[in-house]
């Protein structure tokens, strides 16, 4: 993990599921992410492909099986119950869903009050100044202080959560497709908003997305997640120029406004959904919906036997894929003449 | 009364007085009137007189006198008892939520089992185990009332407990006792308190039920139910020895349920500011259908001033007009609240009985439907086929796909079991279903969401319909099953020539798809376009803009651009000014924005525009 030092959270060879015993169900398979400081890693895949899990197990509400959460570096099972209470402090989750995030019963001020002084130490009003200073940060009006959730649009509900969240001075936001319930008009202004956040609160964030368009909009670096574990990883031209026959498969299932067809279309093979989590096919997990793997190449028999691993293709550039063979053009046009 | 800011219901304040009344008698009566109620005199078993209210008891005591003072005893046991079962039922519950999954799941089989026998006989069995008198009837009722509350509380806090909130309270550091006392028992509290009024309306009935059988208090004392039962003796000399402690036992219950319904009503925190109801209503209704497109084929769908209310009267879609023609895919996009599902579904005759509607013509492949008041005839089921948004509760889960797929052709065309089943069997094949055969035999919840989704384009596909409304058709998906979904409507269209109205909030699957494409916006066609022309982002109107500008698919392909949020909110149907619905966020808007409607305003390209400034730039072009 080239990235270990500069990175303020990372997984290292995380595994976790749901359950003991016969009943449980693993969902990440040796999962690998470094979240740079002041960087934005997204993470993006179908729904069942683990996206929640790990942030679940990135903010601490999950541990691992195996593998280690490292904040700053230090491994978080290391760290004494008090280290541990600030250390989860730095790390806030924001929600996917603005109405089940927000105590119905609790006013905007209570809600925050909450989040500045958890144990309820100072008197009530001893917060005023910070909580407005909190709302002002989200653009929202001082007087929603007073007010209960449910008078609040979607949109500004998702403000008050992400006030919520700063209002612990936090380094990592994790953001959980944050935008999902929204208009897309918005959507957009939560968007702007935790850009201009990123900037003026010098944020880290990791961004939970299904839609590519956002991640490549927001994010700094990406991991593509399929059926709990990695398949490629880089800066966000993971999107434009795609290593993985499931990245390019994702790219490609984007509607296009432009009106041109897909090439994904030819191929026919993506008709294939998802496998089930709890069932993963042998090999390399994605074999059976590949348009490059055995189904159409007849000599790659290797994909449905053996997992391909995490490697580096271009060192220069931080882009890893797991893929025994990996779109050429990528690794072509970088090593170009 | 007017001041008063916050209003109690009127049912709650019933019956706080009621309440109130019963807790003075209880405890002023005893005091009070002690010495009238045990007063001996010679009328015995007198009916009701001016000197005795309801009568006189078999030793001659005045009923009224002794149904007041035995009131303190009858409420006393009561509230003793529902007090117990509160407390130990949800103290049992809340033990049993936080305990290991083992404990759990032995604690909700034995609550199980307690809850199948009614609370009064588990009553009876340990009042006769205990002796009978006063504390053994109130530790009796407690404990047959306490599996309700412990249910209870169990289960509500169990769902409370994976609210988000309770997660974000836990990361930011709240400890564990105030995450209960902070989120968790106020949000379980009301219907704790319901039960804990009905628990007390059963307690008093079932303590006088007790009391009745002679298991209670013992004589001399009496109470409620006591009384009861030597007044059943005495019925026929004077029935009002049984009318008196009768009626006190049926207000108290009145009294108990109207409190715990009103309390509840009144901490709802969505209760206590309802939206006023505005005064204005929109005055014009605007004249569209300046657009509807003239030659062409003939439209196999075509509404004209449709209008739809709520029954309040708040207009919720403003007399639009629309046509979709034969072998057309149109789109119809729109955020939420833009009325785009609504005109969809009253398209095909399905909305929600509550709401109102009127066009002046809508007219399905030649059926005419426009009059609301003559139900929709079932050919129209073979006309379209719908899609609807979530494919998980679009099918019947006790049924098997198969039945659901060869059901509407048996019944509508009459088709014999076997044709339907192969019929049914190569739909699916065709909308890429794998293994049809297998799938007819499976239930819903054995096909996956993109499965689903394509057997109920599949089932929407069987009577060859002209037309599929699909709303939002896509949204529940993944982007890989999005993109094969609507590839499949594509060619769905292609080869059967079947006309579809795609409702969708994403502009980029509607012009990834559509051909012509209408935009909505509270409740108006606000643009029509062709798919080119949004493709060149070639729009009129200033929302389809911003909608552009905001989207980060179309936003992307600008190097470096930022998206550019739109200020402000969609109007509610309530606060609808007279002019244009997006006047108060419109970059463009002038004076007469605000006070006249646009009308949809047809230009030579066949697109349409509702927007003044931007006919009025159209004129000075042309």
């Amino acid at each position: 993990m080239t990235h270990t030092d500069e990175s303020v959270l990372s997984a290292v060879g995380v595994s976790a599921g749901y359950g003991s015993g016969p009943r449980s169900r693993s969902v990440l398979h040796d999962v690998n992410v470094a979240v740079r400081r002041g960087g934005t890693m997204g993470i993006v895949g179908e729904s069942g492909s683990g996206k929640s899990t790990l942030a679940q197990v990135l903010v601490g509400r999950l541990t691992p099986i195996r593998g280690v959460v490292r904040l700053d570096g230090t491994d978080v099972r290391r760290l004494s119950r008090r280290e541990r209470f600030a250390a989860r402090r730095r790390i806030q989750l924001v929600p996917q869903d603005p109405y089940s995030s927000l105590d119905p019963r609790m006013s905007v001020e209570r809600t925050l009050a909450e989040a500045i002084d958890p144990r309820g130490r100072l008197r009530a009003g001893a917060h005023r100044e910070r909580i407005t200073e909190l709302l002002e940060s989200v653009a929202l009006d001082g007087s929603a202080a007073k007010r209960l959730p449910h008078e609040f649009s979607g949109g500004q509900r998702q403000r008050i959560v992400i006030a919520r969240a700063l209002a612990v001075r936090p380094e990592v936001i994790i953001a959980d497709e944050v935008t999902s319930s929204l208009d897309t008009s918005v959507q957009a202004e939560i968007l702007e908003l935790l850009l201009d956040l990123r900037e003026r609160l010098g944020l880290t964030y990791v961004f939970i997305t299904h839609d590519l368009a956002i991640a490549q909009y927001m994010c700094t670096d990406l991991s593509v997640l399929y059926l709990g574990t990695v398949i490629e990883q880089g800066t966000t031209d993971v999107l434009t120029r795609p290593a993985h026959p499931y990245t390019e498969l994702l790219r490609d299932s984007r509607p296009d406004p432009s009106g041109r067809s897909t090439p994904a279309a030819a191929g026919g093979l993506a008709t294939e959904d998802a496998a089930d989590p709890a069932n993963p096919p042998s090999g390399c997990v994605f074999h059976p919906r590949c348009r490059y793997g055995p189904r159409t190449h007849e000599d790659r028999t290797r994909c449905a036997v053996e997992p391909p691993i995490l490697a580096d293709l271009l060192p220069s550039r931080e882009r890893r894929a797991a893929c025994h063979y990996p779109i050429k053009a990528v690794i072509q046009d970088e090593e170009g003449p | 009364m007017r001041g008063v800011r916050t209003r109690l219901p009127a049912m709650l304040l019933v019956g706080l007085v009621l309440a109130a009344v019963i807790v003075l008698v209880a405890v002023a009566g005893p005091i009070l009137w002690q010495a009238r109620a045990d007063a001996l005199t010679g009328d015995i078993r007198q009916g009701p007189s001016g000197a005795h209210w309801l009568g006189t008891d078999a030793l001659g005591r005045d009923v009224f006198w002794r149904t007041v003072v035995a009131t303190r005893s009858t409420i006393e046991m009561a509230v003793a008892a529902t007090a117990i079962a509160a407390a130990l039922g949800t103290f049992l519950g809340a033990m049993i939520v936080s305990a290991g999954p083992a404990v759990r799941t032995l604690g909700d089989r034995v609550i199980d089992l307690l809850l199948s026998f009614p609370p009064i006989i588990i009553a009876l069995t340990f009042t006769a185990i205990l002796s009978p008198g006063r504390a053994s009837v109130v530790g009796a009722i407690g404990l047959a009332f306490c599996p309700q509350f412990a249910r209870l509380t169990n289960r509500l806090a169990l769902s409370v407990q994976e609210r988000d909130y309770v997660t974000v309270a836990r990361l930011l550091g709240v400890g564990r006792f105030r995450v209960v006392t902070r989120h968790v028992v106020p949000n379980i509290a009301p219907p704790l308190l319901v039960l804990t009024s009905v628990g007390f309306a059963t307690s008093v009935v079932t303590v006088s039920g007790l009391s009745f059988l002679g298991l209670s208090v013992q004589p001399p004392s009496y109470d409620w139910g006591s009384l009861l039962a030597s007044g059943l003796r005495n019925l026929y000399d004077n029935p009002g020895e049984a009318f008196g402690p009768a009626a006190a036992i049926l207000v108290t219950g009145l009294a108990a349920g109207l409190v715990g319904d009103g309390l509840v009503r009144h901490m709802d925190p969505r209760g206590t500011s309802r939206p006023h109801r505005a005064v204005r209503r929109s005055a014009d209704p605007p004249t569209a259908g300046d657009a509807s497109r003239a030659g062409g084929a003939a439209p196999v769908a075509s509404v004209r001033d449709l209008s739809i209310r709520r029954p309040d009267g708040r207009e919720l879609v403003h007399g639009i007009s629309l046509t979709v023609d034969a072998g057309e895919i149109v789109g119809i996009v729109g955020e939420s609240g833009s009325g785009k599902s609504l005109t969809a579904l009253a398209l095909a005759r399905l909305l929600p009985r509550e709401l109102e509607w009127s066009a002046a013509h809508l007219n399905v492949n030649g059926v005419d439907l426009a009059d609301p008041a003559k139900a929709p005839p079932a050919r129209l089921a073979t006309e379209l086929g719908i899609v609807f948004q979530d494919p998980s509760s679009s099918f019947n889960p006790a049924l098997r796909i198969g039945t659901q797929l060869t059901e509407v052709l048996r019944v509508h065309a009459k088709m014999s079991r076997r044709q339907a089943h192969a019929l049914a069997v190569s739909r699916l094949a065709e909308t890429r279903v794998s293994s049809p055969e297998l799938r007819m035999r499976q239930y819903p919840h054995e096909l996956s969401g993109g499965m689903r989704q394509r057997a109920m384009i599949a089932a929407a596909m069987l009577p060859e319909p002209k037309l599929i409304i699909a709303d939002e058709p896509t949204t529940a998906l993944d982007v890989t099953v999005q993109a094969d979904v609507l590839r499949l409507l594509k060619q769905i269209n292609t080869t059967h020539g079947t006309a579809i109205l795609l409702i969708s909030h994403d502009i980029g699957v509607v012009s990834s798809l559509c051909d012509r494409i209408c935009v909505m916006y509270a409740g108006r066609v606000v643009e029509e376009l062709s798919v080119e022309d949004l493709r060149r982002r070639d729009v009129r109107h200033p929302y389809t803009r911003a909608l552009l500008a905001a989207s980060p698919d179309t936003a992307s392909e600008r190097d470096g651009a930022r998206l550019v949020p739109l200020p402000g909110r969609a109007p509610a149907a309530e606060d609808q000014g007279p002019g244009c619905s997006f006047a108060p966020r419109c970059p463009l808007a002038v004076p007469v924005c605000t006070e006249i409607v646009p009308p949809l305003v047809a230009e030579p390209s066949g697109n349409a525009v509702a927007c003044h400034v931007e006919t009025a730039a159209a004129e000075v072009r042309s």
